[in-house]
């Protein structure tokens, strides 16, 4: 028996040892009181900020708006590295609520329409006109009316109730990924950026010869037939991604006839050696070493995290290395394909006032002011003379950022400089404004891909579905279906692309997912789609 | 330990208490913190189980969701009887019944080894080597692990010299067990023998001499005094390791699953995230798996425990 004593102390040596590099972080959250000038407010702190600054009272944006409006608030923030769903949870389950809380809503059981009904925040109907003038402009005043009322419809649970000031997307710019090639490449063999499957094929046979090993990489998420928004070839063959919509019809992509044209186009180019085949496995490292290294001359990627990343890394070895976009592929040279990224107008993510708020009229009145032309330029540019200046260029007023932001000092990023001082984006009030844009992006190149990837935005407002939200029970089938059908389907598809199997065996392979709920499936997906435009009718 | 040293009989039980406590009351202040610690964050948090028999609504806390259906066990049946049932509990024991072959007995046979490593710098920077991939973050190890395997990885590559296919091993179901208990050995190889070689080092250094003038060779000195000398830390360990044959756990599945291995990778903890956290947010069905899970953990530690116990005399409790 001693000897036993003496492994269980040993034992718990080792494993204190553990625990204690494993560490733990304390949350500390304080609910001052509410005397109607004072808030608490709950949110997820942004990465970036969270790189040097320890909690969102420290930001200038937020000092230099109690400042302005005489509101004080506490933030709570939790715990580092627990992502928002799980962070929410946890908040849910102490014993205080926050005045305030800045979450995505579409990620609660049954989104915005249910938290609204579970009593988590209130409907702000009754009090925008009066307290939140500038918000009610947007939804339903005169600039509501100008956007075809569609923040208003993008904004608002299915029963038509505002819960909360969402993140709106005022900029033109819808679109933030596509399809990008080496720019460099293409002009020293005198080619055009390709627009249609010919010449994607022409361009990868001439790069396969000029040493590129694979000529397009990407990761799985590009191929799949999930992943709404995300394009590639498949807009050559008229065919969306994930669940889109024809007129007021969802449709499936995988049920479509173009989308098994479009994978055996996909199995002809790995056939041909043109695409690499390590796509189901490939994370963005391996993407960015594969265009960084002459490995690959194409891929898909965001304007930010792909191209303005991998561009001045390579740039160091390679001083005209440069990534251009391409327009999405179609059919025939000089259409324009009708699908592309589009964000909505307006996101779930949203500031929701709980009932615990002892002042509904004080905090929804703070609030509005980002959305004023005021609070707009503090959120997305700062304090004037410190983060930006003024420019008048062609009689228009351009905000353009100081050296403190673009220079970032002692930062990694601009973004997070950015952060540092203000909220430009993902965070509620107005979000992709264009001088914010063209202050963030540093390269020509950057700048010019979005307006590649946008030229069909208002084309694809049509087949882009709104953010859904689905009963308990229409989630339980779709859960079930996402954990077995879904892989199955894949699994079907990448076999083909990778040449394991025929592309006859696609329609079998339909065939059983239909079997296994995606009928249902898709059938919930019309059924909450009809609910929430059901709204436009009350 | 409490309990084994103040078995001494005799006086009635609060004299024998007031007496421990007097004798060694430094020892019980500095326990204080390691008892609040448990009941704060191990016992307390046991209450909320209960949400595994509830239809829990996040908005309504603990205290106000409703009962789920069939007297509370609605969730438990749905996991018993759903679709995912078999092929989770099949994944869950078979990755387990790999590690428990071939992960338990790496740790021994790396400390047998590197004890009969005389020179003492190399063994010091063999330890080192070993115990770092213990400390990289599971995310790196994960897309490590994934780079090796894939098509021109360099374990790939090292297959291909040997004669073997060149081909995605990620995207390779029936690999999937394979790299994932064999990196679990890499990984966790040099950490493990810790114990090993501080039982190791406390074996009588007299009994190999006295062995040597008896004619023993090294094969012979490490059956029958090595192995002896450290087979009580073994079982303990053993034991340990068996209450948690349903615990796989789910960073590295997560981390390293895809369409392709979803099907043979989706274990117990796994599967729990995945309806709890991830797309389904259903927190009572979560709980009640995890509650599943717990139960049987608890039943093979029991059980593994005595066993032990009658065999050879060693046990946990």
């Amino acid at each position: 028996m001693k000897k036993v004593t003496k492994v269980i102390a040993t034992l718990s040596a080792v494993s204190m040892i553990a625990g204690s590099l494993a560490g733990c972080g304390g949350g500390k959250s304080k609910n001052a009181q509410t005397d109607g000038k004072n808030f608490t407010y709950w949110a997820t702190m942004d990465p970036n900020s969270s790189v040097s600054l320890g909690n969102y009272n420290e930001m200038m944006m937020w000092q230099e708006l109690e400042k302005r409006t005489g509101v004080h608030i506490d933030f709570i923030h939790p715990i580092e590295g627990s992502t928002g769903n799980e962070a929410f949870i946890a908040m849910m389950s102490g014993s205080e609520r926050p005045d305030m809380i800045e979450y995505n809503w579409d990620n609660y059981t049954g989104g915005p329409q249910q938290a609204l009904d579970d009593d988590v925040v209130i409907a702000l109907n009754d009090y925008i006109k009066e307290y939140a003038p500038n918000y009610y402009d947007y939804m339903e005043g005169e600039k509501g009316k100008a956007a075809d009322y569609r923040y208003k419809l993008m904004a608002t649970s299915e029963d038509g109730s505002y819960y909360g000031f969402n993140v709106l997307n005022v900029g033109e710019t819808k679109a933030f990924a596509g399809l990008y090639v080496r720019g460099d490449k293409l002009d020293e063999w005198g080619m055009e950026r390709p627009e249609t499957i010919d010449e994607w094929t022409a361009l990868f046979a001439k790069a396969k010869q000029e040493g590129f090993e694979k000529p397009f990489t990407c990761d799985s998420g590009v191929f799949s037939f999930n992943g709404a928004g995300v394009h590639s070839f498949n807009t050559a063959f008229n065919v969306g991604k994930g669940f889109y919509l024809k007129g007021d019809k969802v449709v499936f992509a995988a049920y479509e006839k173009g989308f098994k044209e479009y994978i055996a186009q996909l199995a002809d180019w790995v056939k041909a050696g043109y695409i690499d085949t390590g796509f189901v496995t490939n994370d963005a490292a391996k993407i960015e070493g594969n265009m960084a290294n002459d490995i690959s001359i194409a891929s898909y990627g965001y304007v930010g995290s792909a191209i303005g990343k991998i561009m001045p890394a390579a740039r160091a070895k390679n001083p005209k290395f440069s990534l251009v976009a391409c327009k999405f592929p179609v059919a025939n040279k000089g259409e324009v394909s009708e699908f592309q990224m589009r964000y909505n107008e307006a996101t779930s993510v949203a500031v929701g006032i709980t009932p615990e708020c002892g002042n509904y009229e004080a905090a929804i009145s703070w609030y509005d002011y980002f959305y004023g032309e005021d609070g707009m330029i503090l959120q997305l540019f700062g304090i004037e003379g410190d983060t930006f200046t003024k420019e008048e260029i062609n009689g228009e007023t351009h905000y353009i950022y100081t050296d403190k932001i673009t220079n970032h000092e002692g930062l990694n990023s601009v973004s997070e400089a950015l952060y540092k001082y203000m909220l430009p984006c993902n965070h509620p009030g107005y979000n992709q404004h264009t001088d914010y844009l063209n202050g963030y992006y540093q390269y020509d190149e950057q700048k010019e891909a979005i307006k590649v990837w946008n030229i069909a935005a208002d084309e694809a407002a049509k087949n882009v579905l709104p953010s859904l939200s689905y009963t308990e029970d229409e989630l339980e089938v779709n859960t079930n279906v996402k954990e077995v059908a879904t892989p199955a389907l894949e699994v079907a598809m990448f076999d083909i692309i990778l040449g394991k199997k025929s592309i006859d065996t696609w329609d079998a392979a339909v065939k059983e997912a239909k079997a296994n709920g995606y009928d249902d499936y898709l059938a919930n997906t019309q059924a909450a789609y009809d609910r929430f435009m059901s709204k436009l009718d009350k | 330990m409490k309990e084994l040293s103040a078995k001494t009989k005799r006086p009635g039980l609060g004299a024998r208490i007031g007496d421990e406590l007097k004798r060694n009351y430094i020892l019980y202040i500095m326990a204080i913190p390691v008892i609040i610690y448990f009941v704060l964050f191990c016992y307390l948090p046991m209450f909320g189980l209960v949400i595994a028999f509830q239809d829990f609504k996040l908005a309504r806390g603990i205290f106000e969701s409703p009962w789920a259906g069939m007297h509370g066990f609605e969730n438990f049946i749905d996991f018993f009887t759903g679709k995912l049932f078999w092929p989770v509990i099949k994944n869950t024991l078979l990755i387990s019944f790999y590690e428990i072959l071939f992960s338990f007995p790496a740790p021994i046979i790396f400390a047998l080894m590197l004890n009969e490593i005389k020179n003492l710098k190399y063994k010091k920077l063999i330890q080192t080597a070993t115990y770092l991939p213990h400390f990289i973050s599971m995310v790196v190890i994960c897309s490590m692990i994934m780079r090796f395997f894939d098509e021109d990885g360099i374990i790939t590559s090292l297959i291909s010299l040997l004669g073997g296919q060149r081909k995605n091993y990620m995207i390779e179901a029936s690999a999937f067990r394979t790299i994932f208990v064999g990196s679990g050995i890499w990984q966790g190889i040099g950490w493990g023998s810790i114990i090993y070689i501080s039982a190791l080092s406390s074996i009588d250094q007299e009994l190999y001499e006295a062995a040597v003038i008896d004619g023993a060779g090294k094969w012979k000195q490490v059956i029958h005094i090595t192995i002896p000398g450290i087979a009580s830390t073994i079982v303990i360990l053993f034991i340990m390791r068996m209450g948690q044959v349903l615990s796989v756990g789910y960073e590295k599945v997560i981390l390293l699953q895809n369409s392709y291995t979803k099907a043979v990778s989706r274990v117990l903890s796994s599967y729990v995230y995945e309806r709890g956290l991830g797309e389904g947010n259903d927190i009572s069905f979560s709980s009640a798996v995890g509650i599943f899970q717990s139960f049987v953990n608890i039943l093979f530690l029991t059980l593994t425990n005595q066993i032990s116990k009658k065999i050879n005399d060693t046990s946990l409790f």
